[in-house]
């Protein structure tokens, strides 16, 4: 059937009087009434969303590491490169405070020392501080794990979900914000990124490149235009530089069935959570997106678990490290 | 002027080619003056550059963009056109710093000389060009921090909008959309860009931002409908151009019996150039270029000069063809030999001569080409070399043809649901569609929201449209119909050294093994060509001969979707397949023509499935048509290419957009049949109109063939420019009596024929003989 005829057919249909309903999708408008187990209906300035809480027993590792590993880096000194690091070090200079009477970079050393005494995780960002190292600055307090689910891959596309796992007493605690419809992503990011707003450290997986854009985006789709200054660290970025030529491949799962021992269950694929969500939305059956909220979960708590593995702090596979 | 037409025809090789010389006064200039004066800055800048006023289109162009208007100009080529929009822009701009505009241009090159014309303006705002050769770094500074962004529909389509969140500053304050060459937008490219600025539109008002239009373009005959149709907005005309034109000479030329008009043409280019004229010629064919340059050369001898003329054609390297544009805008260059890439508005500077070699196939062209030379008020003279085809002939037999024909329309369907819904997809994944979004598009849009939901590409809810899939649309919509896939022809003998890149499309019939291609005026030869690997690697080597390839093309049925009867004929329209295939070449000697060897081939066919329309002619019409003694198959043709040529009336496409064959016998309908189909990949549903409005199609063909008053056939009748087959054979009267038995009308023959009782043949030299006693 071309084109043409297929145009006719909707228009002669959509002409007449009784139109049945597409399947699936019921009649009545839509009326926020469910409420997921372990959920419930919150408000925020821009309407209503569900929070879902959930708490873990025990903490996460929290890689330790003092500020010395940072000033170790004696790269952080402007105009010191490679070579001469390589030469500083001969000469036994082991750390950045080292360097602070050097008659050639010793003005230079002071002012990283600048940054280091007052805290200015920032400025030694831009220095080009590692951000595993810079972790020494936080304690696990200061840090929340992000995960969110979307409708797509690009930020035109609108989120449904964002999930969130910080300290809480001796346990984890999980925050997953969820929209029922696509009206209540404004919601839910509001809620959410008041929650972020109170932690300095954000953790994610593949976060960088995906979910701190992804959220940002949204948010210049509603016009609320978040920023988020946080320490981030990108648990992919390391988990590559680790395990990149050992394992198949770095996915979370991965890492969480080799690193963790653990394998899920039913766990839904990725590629697949689009379109559950908007056959979720049509039919309105919690039982269609019981799974992805599952699957976020279950992410958030992987990531918390590797936290301390998956950084260089921890131990490798089958990786010497080299003793100095 | 005058001592260089003297110069030509006291030329020993000079037998009386003018056939006709059209003088066309000049025109004085007409100035205008801005009610608020422009922004200091700006002024500063036009009396530096020695503009002291302003033409009248172009200060008509500015008062009606202050006062908020929409905008279409449509003034002659180099009559200060540019002006038109970037005065009002920047005085704007300069007023406004948060503003931004968006400038529009059909490829990249022409997006690049613009980018010059604002530097030379030497504000301090922030432009740049932004397409697929930006840099990233240069990127995301352009998108964050631009006042005027030039790029192109692809870029636009492909890079910009689908990422719009990212653009939100330049989209939020959005205030100008320039649309340079909007005559270049028309058939199924123009209706893409339709749908990509109706989507602009759509992203601009969910900003909040309601930009203004600044449309301009070439002569064509219907602008501002034109403009309205591509914008969905209307549009102030500014026609009254105050430009100045030189005193032109317009000569027809027809090239003796045997002389091939390359070698007429060339001789006249070192004419020109050796009494220091520069001059710039248009050739319809790539390679035709090519052959040209090297007879040029070669006529001149004298190294100073013959250094002096180059070729200019797709497929150069950018950066070959910057350094061409630019040898020839500081004079350096006397003389150039081009295909239609020059054209377009790229500023190439004073240039005195003008040669069209064979009609380029609309009257618009013509007059773009002509209007290369004589800017600035110069006298000017431009030669039409005419080639052995009917329209030429038929130019030179008609000499007010040429002056007296109407530009053509520029057609284009936005309401075509083929090309519509890529773009509803693209759109909903840049934001979900709702209600508000359907007047910009008509009722074929809300039809295809329907559509596309029951496949489950969309999800509706609550009168939204969601996109639903990961796909990124935007990348598997190409809005012009030509392949994007290039072949790289290198150089063997110097490492591989890349020479030109050329279209796939291009490749098979220009690059066959053992094809001879001509680059800057040297001669290759292909020892290989590897599609899969989009490479041909060729040797340098000075042959004296050129090839030419052979085609077989093939037309078959795949499927009928509908057939009917048409007056006890049977149409059809469905899916048809077309195979070309390059079958073998012949070689030819370079002056002489004659046939040296040649060699078969064996490459890939070159299938397009497509949509199509076709009639076949109940047997006995067809035996009538051939007991009256006319020719079949000319009729059949000729009713091929008159419907071709209608059938844009009633699908609103560019006859580019379509392509047709007629046979007196085809395997498959068992009789004389004529195909009509749509040129792209596909179809688009242009042809399956002509299924449904035959009647009223055929009627219309009737009309113009019998109603023109030539006698043999003309371009306004039964002519195609762009026939494989030279315009041949052609059978008038044939066709005439063929519409009659397709429309079911008693066919009787023209008085003037004499006997009914006389074939063809004699009838034609009654004809002739009638003539001449006249």
């Amino acid at each position: 059937m071309s084109l043409f005829q297929r145009l006719d057919e909707i228009k002669n249909r959509t002409a007449a009087p009784e139109r049945p309903a597409p399947a699936g999708e019921p009649a009545a408008p839509f009326r926020e009434t469910w409420v997921p187990p372990g959920g419930r209906e919150e408000n925020s300035p821009f309407g209503k969303y569900i929070l879902l809480e959930d708490s873990e027993p025990g903490g996460f590792p929290f890689p330790g590491g003092g500020r010395e590993a940072v000033l170790a880096d004696l790269k952080l000194v402007r105009g010191v490169g490679p070579v001469n690091e390589a030469r500083l070090r001969k000469l036994g200079f082991s750390s950045v405070c080292d360097l602070t009477d050097h008659p050639r970079w010793g003005d230079c050393a002071r002012r990283v020392m600048e940054l280091a005494d007052g805290c200015d995780v920032r400025g030694l960002r831009g220095l080009g501080a590692g951000d595993w190292d810079l972790l020494s600055y936080f304690g696990p307090e200061d840090v929340v794990f992000l995960d969110i689910e979307t409708t797509g891959l690009w930020a035109s596309q609108p989120l449904f979900l964002i999930g969130l796992l910080f300290k809480s007493g001796d346990g984890m605690a999980v925050r997953q914000f969820f929209a029922r419809h696509y009206r209540e992503e404004k919601a839910v990011l509001a809620a959410a990124n008041e929650v972020i707003q109170r932690f300095k450290v954000i953790v994610s997986y593949n976060g960088k490149r995906f979910d701190i854009q992804y959220i940002y985006g949204r948010s210049v789709a509603h016009r609320l235009f978040y920023s988020y200054p946080h320490h981030h660290v990108d648990l992919l970025y390391h988990a590559r530089r680790k395990f990149g030529g050992v394992l198949p491949d770095c996915r979370l799962a991965t890492l969480e069935e080799r690193l963790l021992n653990f394998r899920r269950e039913g766990d839904i694929p990725g590629h697949l959570i689009p379109q559950t969500y908007h056959r979720y939305v049509r039919q309105r059956d919690p039982e269609i997106i019981r799974p992805v909220i599952e699957h976020n979960r279950l992410d958030l708590l992987a990531m918390a678990r590797l936290f301390g593995i998956a950084g260089h702090g921890g131990p490798g596979i089958g990786e010497k490290r080299s003793v100095k | 002027m005058e001592k260089l037409l003297e110069k030509i025809t006291s030329h020993p090789q000079y037998r009386g080619q003018i056939v006709h010389v059209e003088k066309m006064p000049p025109r004085g200039p007409r100035y205008g003056q801005p009610g608020d004066p422009l922004h200091p800055l700006i002024e500063d800048v036009l009396r530096k550059r020695g503009i002291d006023r302003l033409y009248t289109h172009q200060v008509t162009a500015l008062e009606k963009v202050r006062r908020g208007k929409s905008i279409c100009v449509v003034t002659p080529t180099a009559s200060g056109k540019s002006m038109c929009y970037n005065l009002p822009v920047l005085d704007s701009l300069l007023r406004n710093p948060g503003q931004t505009a968006l400038y529009l241009f059909p490829t990249k090159s022409l997006g690049q000389d613009q980018l010059e014309g604002l530097q030379d303006f030497d504000l301090r705002l922030g432009f740049g060009v932004y397409d697929g050769d930006t840099p990233d770094g240069e990127k995301a500074a352009l998108r964050d921090g631009a006042n005027i962004i030039i790029t192109n529909p692809d870029m636009l389509h492909r890079g910009i909008m689908p990422n719009h969140l990212k653009w939100h500053r330049f989209f939020s304050n959005l205030k100008y959309v320039v649309i340079d060459e909007l005559h270049n937008y028309r058939g199924v490219f123009g209706t893409h860009v339709a749908h990509v600025i109706r989507r602009l539109r759509r992203i601009c008002r969910n900003y909040g931002s309601d930009p203004r239009f600044i449309l301009c373009s070439a002569t064509i005959a219907n602008p501002g409908e034109h403009a309205c149709r591509l914008t969905g907005l209307p549009a102030d005309l500014v026609d009254d151009n105050g430009a100045p034109r030189g005193p032109l000479k317009f000569v027809l030329w027809r090239p003796p019996a045997h002389t091939p008009y390359i070698r007429e043409v060339s001789w006249l280019i070192s004419l020109c150039v050796q009494s220091r004229y520069r001059t710039i010629a248009f050739s319809r064919a790539r390679q035709v270029t090519e052959r040209i340059l090297r007879f040029t050369r070669r006529n001149i001898g004298d190294p100073r000069f013959a250094g002096r003329v180059l070729a200019y054609r797709g497929g150069y390297l950018a950066a070959d063809r910057r350094r061409i544009e630019e040898a020839l805008f500081k004079g350096t260059l006397l003389g150039v030999i081009s295909t239609n890439a020059l054209e377009l508005g790229i500023d190439v500077g004073d240039l005195e001569v003008c040669i069209i070699a064979g009609f380029p196939g609309t009257i618009a062209s013509t007059w773009q080409q002509a209007g290369r030379v004589g800017r600035g008020g110069k006298e000017a003279l431009v030669i039409f070399v005419a080639v052995e085809t009917p329209i030429d002939q038929y130019f030179l037999r008609n000499t007010g043809a040429l002056f007296a024909s109407p530009s053509e329309r520029a057609l284009i369907d936005p309401g075509n649901p083929y090309i519509m819904m890529g773009h509803v997809m693209c759109a909903a994944h840049e934001y979900p569609v709702t209600p508000d979004d359907y007047p910009l598009w008509n009722e074929t849009f809300t039809g295809l929201l329907s559509l596309l939901e029951e496949d489950g590409d969309l999800v509706r809810s609550e009168g939204g449209y969601y996109f639903n899939g990961q796909v990124y649309p935007a990348e598997r919509i190409n809005i012009r119909s030509s392949s994007s896939s290039l072949v790289h022809l290198r150089d063997a003998g110097r490492g591989n050294r890349l020479v030109e890149a050329i279209d796939e499309s291009a490749a098979l019939s220009e690059v066959y093994p053992g094809a001879v291609y001509t680059h800057q005026g040297e001669t290759y030869v292909v020892r290989e060509l590897d599609l899969e690997a989009g490479a041909a690697l060729m040797d340098r080597q000075d042959v004296d001969y050129y090839t030419m390839c052979g085609r077989d093309k093939k037309t078959e049925i795949i499927s009928v979707d509908r057939s009917r009867d048409l007056n006890g004929h049977r149409l059809y329209t469905g899916q048809l397949k077309v195979t070309t295939r390059v079958t073998g070449y012949v070689k030819k000697h370079e002056r002489t023509g004659q046939v040296l060897g040649g060699g078969s081939l064996d490459l890939p066919e070159r299938v397009l499935e497509t949509t199509g329309t076709w009639v076949v002619l109940d047997e006995e019409a067809a035996a009538q048509v051939k007991e009256r003694g006319l020719h079949l198959m000319g009729g059949l043709h000729a009713v091929e290419h008159a419907a071709i040529g209608l059938l844009p009336l009633f699908s609103m496409c560019d006859r580019n957009d379509l392509g047709g064959l007629s046979t007196e016998h085809h395997r498959q309908t068992g009789g004389a049949t004529v195909f009509i189909h749509d040129a792209c990949h596909g179809g688009v549903g242009f042809s399956e109109k002509g299924y449904d409005e035959a009647e009223g199609l055929l009627e219309a063909v009737l009309e113009a063939v019998m109603s023109c008053r030539c006698q043999a056939g003309c371009p306004s009748c039964i002519f195609s420019p762009k026939c494989s087959n030279f315009n041949r054979p052609l059978d008038k009267e044939a066709a005439v009596m063929i519409l009659h038995l397709l429309l079911g009308r008693p066919y009787s023959p023209p008085a003037a024929a004499g006997p009914v009782t006389l074939g063809g043949a004699d009838r034609e030299r009654l004809k002739k003989a009638l003539r001449t006693l006249r």
